[in-house]
């Protein structure tokens, strides 16, 4: 897609110097999931891609370079660009130690969903709101809300707004209803016995790998309380309790901070569906301290200040 | 090895008649880390004291629980006690078997099984306790006062009477504040500046106050004991040193305008003296009136004139750094503007005037000599109409509260009214009188009864002219009815509000105000006088509407806790404050803007990375301004902010105690 | 003892300056109220993290209490206006993982409402025994 303009930047800053490394993307073991790739020399560009399955966010790379001299390059999308924001918030990141190769973003594809399309799936180009399949299946046409990633179908912000170039011109965003307030309103609508079942055998699931809060650009805690001895907040042990307790903790953490990315439910190997409490908390907060886009970091989180005509229900 | 000695507490029968001791004896001896379980009739006493003392030595215990009443009552007691045989005090928890148990639960069936759970629960955190140890600061005995008028002139003088040292930052060029501009003072007529004056020279004199007048305070950092503040001395175009107050100057200046002192309702000249009794005595130079440096850098008559030389027409700003130990702001207040009342004639008409200028028009210093002539033809009124309330009470156009001193300086200005012209009649439109205060009521009916001033209760509608006179129409809610009064003169009592840069001095210094503009004290009851930020302190009208004494009570509270802080060498601050884990601290700053008390900062930390040094940020708890509340731990999601003496580790144990 | 019999578990974190003198004042006036309640005296209802509520819950408390200072009147001015927005979305996100929100209580008392402190200590317990233990009833819905 972008992968000879992405090359291009990144030669470009490492040969002026304007950059001492560059953060972009790389075919993995195959196509469809490409690997983070950090790069130094402007040789090096060719190993870059920028295609249809370049679903990781970067953003929370830079973490690995905090200490380190120099700027560092990152390519990213609009959605990933959020996550530099709760970064920079979360006074993680210094801005002037970073410049944004921003991506106008067509949307990503979901890889599943392709590859249950296409077994076999190698490629993905757009064609207006098609995506063209290829792979050793040969070739097919699918609609674009068909095989992109959830995330995609309903995203506001696609091109970066804090970027310091562009691979191409802005996107708008996909003025879609939002379908995950169906999915809260649904568990919602469940006794809480029903939902206290649900959530159990959920969690159930969860092998405890960590990838959703290691992928999170606002877990970004240098040491992370799941891995604290004194008190050990979370239990060695995967049962119920110990499951709920990380789960609970893990999304109450990212109340009012969550960009709202999906790269955590996207990267858990099991399929947890971590939206679903995500998406329950950011509603909640924009419900009752009357924010508005509350994905979106500001200077102060929702948690980190109060109005003292909040929703009184306590009295 | 955590050796812990547990202390059951009969409180004569209080608890053990109620609770089981015995039984909650039996099973706390077979917790973990007990070594020791002991019951006595009253702990608390001396000899129960040491009991606790004897048994630590003999037991060598190193935690202690004492389970007994509520810690609100004996913490410290007990506390002293462990810490008088060399255990620290706080390796000492309370479990509160009386209040919240044995008073509670008269059953001991069912009280015993509790007390069980309040004891485990108690040893469950002892466990966790660790020493602490209190901090100590220096502090710097000096002290900053920001505004000269009565409030920060009364405490500046009660603090360099108790000997320390005391800078008086004033922006007008005298101290005086809005009392200097009174005339006679309510509830006992004295003159304003009779007993304000002393006080203005005696400031002025002593040698611990370093008046600083002209002058701002641009920016305060640090915190109790340690601030340090950048004064901005304004120039003023006259070197004070040299300049003997002579008056030759003034008296020469060929320049007049409107003076600020008078509200504009009598002339001073481009270099003056704001009022005779100024302090200090000698004039500035107003730059935005003078010919000099207006308009063709000629006139320099004062200069001509000064025989000292003191006039500097190339003075510039200047700016003093200093440090102090303790703050008193009390910068006043300001009145409501009436103009923003279209039907009161919009501040438009020359004869509705505002109360403070009705002061300056009876006082025997002001621009009228003290005859009230009434501004648009100078005649003396004969019916003069007050309005109590403009502004006040008022949720649409002004301000909610009550301003507190309208109704009695209303009853005063009708009997000074009565006083200089006798056949005058005044005419009161007010919504209730709030008299409440010492002499206040039989002031007011002094008043009506003495003076014969007309009551009348109901809001005004509107002003407007007739002929040379204005016509007041309103509502009198008790007849009913509607009234029409014909007047010579409107005195409007405005709203006292808060001044209207109060918003910006409070950011500046570093603590809260209200809705209103007003300065926040750090609790309504308990700590009228303190603000959020420790070492900070409020006198007088900028916390709210206030009268003289209450003005002079607080000046005088707030110079009482400043003294009484610098009594001591060092300050020494709680040990239960919040710590920062450096090595998991992210630098991530979530905890710095829940602290109440401005206590968390950042700062930069180096560490040894492979080879390399790198710096990073962290966060740093100021434990002189840590009240320890626990907010920021809370705050901290990955547990790098902790609360000494309720730590995260010491409550999770609590809970795990407690749900066995 | 039947598990519904059994009287509820309450976990009360109280702050130091109202709430918690306002049971030591329930004690002092001799107001009775049902054992179920164990109290963790905390400085400030702020001090309560969530993640100490829901362990209670983990550990077996059938309802959790957190109570401190009415609003405005906070020992350390604003702790319990960030309590409060805390719990307002805690209390709804235990709910959605199943833990009935009524469960849950967090409540203004001050240290003069030791009658307060002993009627929200009774309406708890009640409201708890209505609701029954919680596991057996996330257990029954499993089963289902
Ligand atoms: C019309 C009227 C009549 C009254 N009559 C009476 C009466 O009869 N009896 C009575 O008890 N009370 C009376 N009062 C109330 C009385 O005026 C106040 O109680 C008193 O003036 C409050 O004193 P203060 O020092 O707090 O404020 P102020 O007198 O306002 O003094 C504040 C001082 O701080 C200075 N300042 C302000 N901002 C700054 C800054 N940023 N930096 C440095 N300096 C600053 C100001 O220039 C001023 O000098 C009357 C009030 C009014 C309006
Ligand atoms: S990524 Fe999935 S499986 Fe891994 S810890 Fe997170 S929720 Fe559990
Ligand atoms: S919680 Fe998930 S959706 Fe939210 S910011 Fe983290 S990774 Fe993204
Ligand atoms: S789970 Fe909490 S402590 Fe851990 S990284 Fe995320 S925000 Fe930090
Ligand atoms: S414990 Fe409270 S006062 Fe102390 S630093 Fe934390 S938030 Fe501030
Ligand atoms: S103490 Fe915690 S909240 Fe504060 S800066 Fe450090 S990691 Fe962030
Ligand atoms: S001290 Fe009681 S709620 Fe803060």
């Amino acid at each position: 897609m972008r992968s000879e303009a992405v090359r291009a930047a990144a030669r470009r800053l490492l040969e002026e110097g304007k950059v001492v490394r560059f953060l972009g993307h790389a075919p993995g073991f195959d196509p469809t999931s490409p690997f983070p790739q950090l790069i130094t020399r402007a040789e090096e560009a060719e190993r870059l891609v920028l295609d249809h399955f370049c679903a990781p966010n970067l953003a929370k790379y830079l973490l690995d370079y905090e200490t380190q001299e120099g700027v560092t390059a990152v390519v990213l999308k609009g959605c990933d660009a959020l996550g530099l924001a709760r970064l920079l918030a979360d006074h993680r990141v210094a801005r002037d130690r970073v410049w944004v190769v921003g991506l106008p973003c067509p949307g990503m594809l979901d890889r599943d969903k392709a590859a249950a399309l296409l077994p076999g799936v190698q490629e993905a180009r757009a064609e207006g709101d098609e995506f063209v399949l290829t792979g050793a299946g040969g070739e097919r046409r699918v609609a674009a809300g068909q095989v992109l990633l959830d995330r995609c179908l309903v995203c506001a912000v696609p091109t970066p707004d804090d970027a310091d170039e562009l691979l191409g011109e802005p996107v708008p965003g996909r003025p879609v209803p939002r379908e995950e307030d169906a999915a809260v309103a649904a568990l919602e609508a469940m006794t809480s016995a029903e939902r206290k079942a649900y959530w159990t055998e959920q969690f159930s699931r969860c092998i405890r790998c960590m990838a959703c809060r290691n992928v999170c650009p606002a877990c970004n805690c240098r040491s992370c309380c799941f891995d604290s001895e004194e008190p050990r907040w979370l239990s060695r042990v995967t049962d119920g309790p110990a499951q709920e307790m990380f789960h609970f903790v893990r999304a109450l953490h990212v109340a009012g901070r969550c960009v709202d990315c999906h790269e955590c439910e996207r990267v858990c190997p099991m399929d947890i569906p971590l939206m679903k409490l995500n998406h329950k908390l950011l509603q909640d907060v924009e419900e009752l301290f009357e924010l508005e886009r509350a994905f979106v970091p500001r200077e102060v989180e929702p948690l980190g200040i109060y109005r003292p005509d909040d929703p009184e229900e306590f009295a | 090895m955590k050796r812990v000695g547990v202390f059951l507490c009969w409180c004569g029968s209080n608890i053990s008649s109620a609770v089981d001791l015995d039984q909650v004896a039996e099973q706390t001896a077979l917790l973990p880390h007990v070594v020791h379980v002991e019951q006595y009739k009253y702990l608390c006493s001396d000899p129960g004291q040491e009991t606790v003392r004897k048994a630590i030595k003999e037991h060598a215990l190193n935690r202690v629980v004492i389970a007994a009443c509520s810690p609100r009552m004996h913490e410290r007691t007990f506390r002293r006690a462990v810490g008088s045989v060399g255990l620290n005090p706080h390796l000492m928890e309370i479990a509160n078997i009386r209040e919240q148990c044995s008073w509670v639960h008269p059953d001991k069936v069912t009280s015993t099984p509790v007390a069980v759970d309040l004891v485990r629960t108690a040893v469950a955190k002892a466990v966790k306790d660790i020493p602490l140890e209190p901090s100590y600061v220096g502090i710097e005995k000096r002290a900053l006062v920001v505004g000269g008028g009565i409030a920060g002139i009364q405490a500046a003088l009660d603090i360099a009477d108790s000997g320390y040292e005391v800078v008086l930052v004033e922006r007008e060029p005298t101290i005086g504040g809005r009392m200097a501009q009174l005339d006679k003072t309510f509830p006992t007529l004295d003159c304003s500046s009779c007993i304000l004056t002393p006080k203005m020279v005696e400031a002025g004199q002593d040698p611990r106050i370093r008046l600083l007048t002209y002058a701002e305070v641009e920016s305060l950092s640090g915190y109790i004991g340690n601030f340090e503040a950048r004064i901005r001395m304004k120039a003023r175009s006259v070197d004070l040193d040299r300049c003997t107050g002579c008056g030759d100057c003034w008296n020469k200046c060929p320049y007049r305008s409107p003076g600020e002192f008078d509200l504009g309702l009598g002339k001073r000249k481009a270099i003056y003296l704001p009022f005779p009794q100024a302090v200090p005595n000698k004039p500035v130079l107003d730059r935005a009136t003078c010919a000099y440096f207006q308009k063709d850098g000629k006139c320099q008559v004062c200069k001509k004139v000064c025989a000292p030389g003191a006039i500097d027409f190339e003075q510039q700003d200047e700016i003093l750094e200093e440090r102090f130990g303790a703050v008193v702001v009390a910068t006043g207040f300001d009145l409501w503007d009436h103009g923003r009342y279209g039907e009161y004639g919009a501040g438009q008409h020359p004869d509705v005037i505002s109360s403070l200028e009705f002061e300056r028009l009876v006082s025997a210093s002001g621009p009228t000599d003290g005859k009230i002539k009434r501004p648009s033809d100078g005649k003396l009124p004969e019916r003069v109409v007050f309005i109590q309330c403009v502004g006040s009470r008022d949720e649409a156009k002004g301000v909610p509260y009550c301003s507190k001193v309208c109704c009695m300086y209303t009853a005063k200005h009708a009997i000074l009214l009565k006083e200089k012209i006798p056949s005058s009649q005044s005419y009161v439109f007010y919504i209730d009188v709030r008299a409440a205060g010492k002499n206040y009521e039989e002031f007011y009916r002094r008043a009506t009864v003495e003076y014969g001033a007309q009551y009348i209760r109901g809001r005004v509608s509107r002003i407007y002219p007739r002929g040379d006179s204005l016509v007041v129409v309103g509502e009198d809610t008790l007849l009913g009815q509607k009234v029409e009064v014909e007047a010579d003169l409107v005195v409007l009592a405005t709203a006292v509000v808060s001044r209207s840069d109060a918003p910006q001095v409070a950011q500046k210094l570093g603590f809260s105000y209200d809705q209103h503009g007003f300065f926040t004290e750090a609790h309504p009851k308990l700590a009228p006088v303190e603000t959020n930020t420790a070492g900070i302190f409020l006198a007088g009208a900028c916390q709210g509407p206030k009268d003289i004494p209450d003005t002079v009570a607080q000046a005088g509270a707030a110079a009482a806790k400043v003294v009484r802080l610098f009594a001591k060498d060092q300050l020494e601050t709680e040990p239960t404050v919040a710590r920062v884990d450096r090595a998991r601290c992210a630098g991530c700053e979530w905890c710095r803007p829940i602290c109440p008390y401005k206590a968390i900062e950042m700062e930069a930390v180096t560490e040894r990375v492979g080879s390399g040094q790198v710096a990073r940020r962290v966060a740093k708890v100021n434990p002189s301004l840590c009240h320890g509340c626990g907010a920021c731990s809370v705050a901290c999601r990955s547990g790098a902010m902790n609360l000494l003496g309720f730590s995260n580790e010491q409550v999770w144990a609590e809970v795990e105690a407690l749900c066995l | 003892m039947s598990v519904a019999e059994r009287e509820p578990k309450i976990v009360g974190f109280l702050c130091n300056w109202c709430s918690y003198a306002g049971a030591d004042l329930a004690g002092t006036s001799r107001t009775s109220y049902p054992t179920s309640v164990r109290v963790i005296r905390v400085p400030c209802s702020g001090r309560v993290n969530p993640q100490f509520v829901l362990r209670a819950f983990q550990l077996g408390a059938d309802g959790v209490l957190v109570a401190g200072c009415h609003p405005g009147d906070c020992h350390y001015s604003t702790g319990n206006y960030f309590t409060r927005r805390r719990f307002l979305l805690v209390k709804r996100f235990l709910d959605y993982l199943g833990i009935d929100q009524r469960r849950f209580r967090l409540r203004w008392i001050s240290a003069s409402e030791g009658p307060k402190f002993a009627e929200t200590i009774r309406e708890m317990t009640e409201e708890l025994r209505q609701l029954g233990p919680r596991d057996a009833a996330a257990v029954e819905a499993h089963a289902e």
